[in-house]
């Protein structure tokens, strides 16, 4: 049986084929292979070609279903870098692999959750929308856990 | 950064990161005070950290009894981390509290609060020590105002409601139970048809029970055997379990061991040989299997189970048979490790928790019953007052524990 390849095209308009049987793996392409057979290129402009590729190395894993969880982990225990996790994550959230998107938001909460309100910011590029005193009232609802 | 990976990200922090990260930002605060994510935080599966909270009362100069509080971090690396809970003020006020069980990061204790007419308020307070937050609740009197009814406590494990199951304390043939649920979401009590109880219950114990998964599981007396019956939070239904004839049955303790039901059965000196109790596990298939039986004889009581599955006992010890500890107990080498826990300690009592966001929508107070507010449909509605300044104490009332 041969097996069909499909082709990825990435923000920056980079080619990736992968086995159609794995691609699928991602529920968005699963539906877009299913309403039109995809022949032709799939493009995903919201994915860098950096990040495409380390998504497309986490389709093509060969892996026991006992030892995935694992498997999972350690991909993005490897990737430790926060602004890579997180459009790692975004990129997984927005093809559906789940297991990825868990792994990866789980990484980055697990590395920035003691990080100071400012580090938290600047880490997820969000601004402060709050004046001193009101950052000051909404604290001292919860004194102790600052 | 899109806030949809945003939320994917939050709903994986610990809760102290999420209390301190409502300053964040506007949106999210917004959305970590919701109840849609409150109760998604708590199903989406991460490191949570389970605790274990032991309730104690000391003798104090004054020959009043004074209610203490510990908890212990239950990782591997119990019972090396303790600390001393912030109590929730309204619970100082309680006479004969008693822990009642504990859900989905809450502890639900119950109490009697003197009123200044000699009468009693019974209530309950869900506490989310996590978040240092608690709601107070009245429990309806019923015929016998003078006893503490039987109150189960468990969250829905599908909308993440706190829930209150009330059975009148006093019941006979002529007098049928009368049944309550109170449900935080409504702030109201419910009646539900004594009817649908498996059998015509008599006595009830609020003292030995366990939620799992949407049953919670306790102990009555139909007035000839004592039976296991269940109440399902989702349906409203109740179920009794069937119990192996081995079973001595008058000394049956309810718990709960990795999130298996558990039988406790005490001996109490029915048999000569020298043994405490026997634990029973309810496995998949309903049907149960002894796990081992406690023989070391100074074993009191198993007050619960820590993670691992090992008893956590209150024990005496034969050089000083006044003061009772407590301990961890080893069934392979019927060792007992002592977890130093002040020896004039007594009225132990225990229950698990793992951290979790519920009550965060809460304000702080109590939800009385307000009469004026009786309707046609048989329920009560409630309106909420903040503070607890007009309650007054006086003489102590102990509620009997096992």
């Amino acid at each position: 049986m041969s097996k069909k390849t499909l082709t990825l095209m990435s923000k920056d308009k980079q080619l990736f084929n992968i086995e159609e049987h794995l691609a699928v793996q991602s529920v968005t392409i699963r539906n877009m292979v299913k309403e039109d057979g995809a022949s032709s290129v799939i493009p995903l402009p919201r994915v860098d070609s950096e990040t495409l590729a380390l998504v497309i190395e986490y389709l093509n894993r060969q892996q026991a279903p006992e030892e995935d969880e694992d498997y999972v982990k350690k991909f993005v225990d490897e990737r430790g870098e926060i602004p890579t996790l997180l459009e790692l994550a975004q990129a997984a959230l927005d093809l559906d692999i789940k297991k990825l998107m868990d792994a990866a938001c789980m990484k980055v909460a697990d590395l920035i959750k003691d990080f100071t309100l400012e580090e938290v910011r600047e880490a997820l590029r969000i601004e402060n929308d709050r004046t001193p005193e009101e950052e000051k009232a909404i604290r001292d609802e919860f004194q102790w856990a600052f | 950064m899109n806030f949809d990976i945003q939320v994917e990200i939050l709903k994986r922090f610990p809760v102290k990161s999420l209390i301190r990260f409502r300053s964040v930002c506007k949106a999210w605060k917004s959305k970590i005070d919701t109840s849609p994510f409150i109760a998604d935080h708590n199903n989406v599966s991460h490191d949570r950290s389970e605790h274990l909270m032991i309730r104690y009362e000391v003798e104090t100069m004054t020959e009043s009894e004074e209610v203490k509080y510990v908890c212990y971090v239950d990782d591997d690396s119990f019972p090396q981390i303790k600390f001393a809970p912030p109590v929730p003020p309204i619970l100082l006020s309680f006479h004969g509290s008693c822990i009642i069980g504990s859900s989905c990061g809450l502890v639900c204790l119950g109490g009697s609060v003197p009123q200044p007419d000699n009468s009693k308020t019974h209530m309950v307070v869900l506490w989310n020590p996590s978040i240092r937050k608690s709601v107070a609740i009245v429990v309806p009197n019923d015929e016998s105002p003078s006893l503490f009814p039987f109150v189960g406590f468990g969250v829905c494990p599908e909308t993440k409601d706190p829930m209150l199951l009330k059975i009148s304390s006093y019941n006979d043939v002529e007098n049928p139970c009368q049944v309550m649920v109170f449900t935080l979401s409504s702030r109201e009590w419910r009646c539900l048809s004594s009817n649908q109880l498996p059998r015509k219950l008599l006595e009830f114990n609020s003292y030995s029970q366990a939620v799992i998964g949407r049953l919670l599981y306790c102990l009555a007396f139909d007035g000839e055997s004592y039976l296991i019956w269940s109440f399902d939070f989702s349906t409203d239904e109740f179920g009794e379990v069937s119990l192996p004839d081995s079973l001595h049955k008058p000394y049956l303790y309810i718990s709960k061991l990795m999130e298996s039901l558990v039988l406790i059965d005490y001996d109490r000196g029915y048999t000569t040989a020298i043994q405490v109790c026997d634990v029973w596990m309810m496995m998949e298939d309903g049907q149960f299997t002894k796990l081992f039986t406690v023989k070391n004889a100074s074993v009191v009581r198993i007050l619960g189970f820590n993670k691992t599955g090992e008893p956590v006992v209150k024990f005496k010890i034969p050089a000083d048979l006044n003061s009772a500890l407590l301990g961890v107990y080893e069934p392979g080498s019927e060792h007992i490790k002592d977890l130093g826990i002040c020896r004039t300690g007594f009225c132990f009592s225990m229950c698990s928790y793992n951290e979790s966001l519920l009550l965060l929508d809460q304000d702080d107070g109590c939800i009385e019953i307000n009469l004026s507010q009786l309707n046609g449909n048989g329920n009560i509605g409630f309106e909420m007052i903040i503070p607890l300044v007009h309650l007054v104490f006086a003489e102590t009332a102990s509620l009997a524990i096992l």
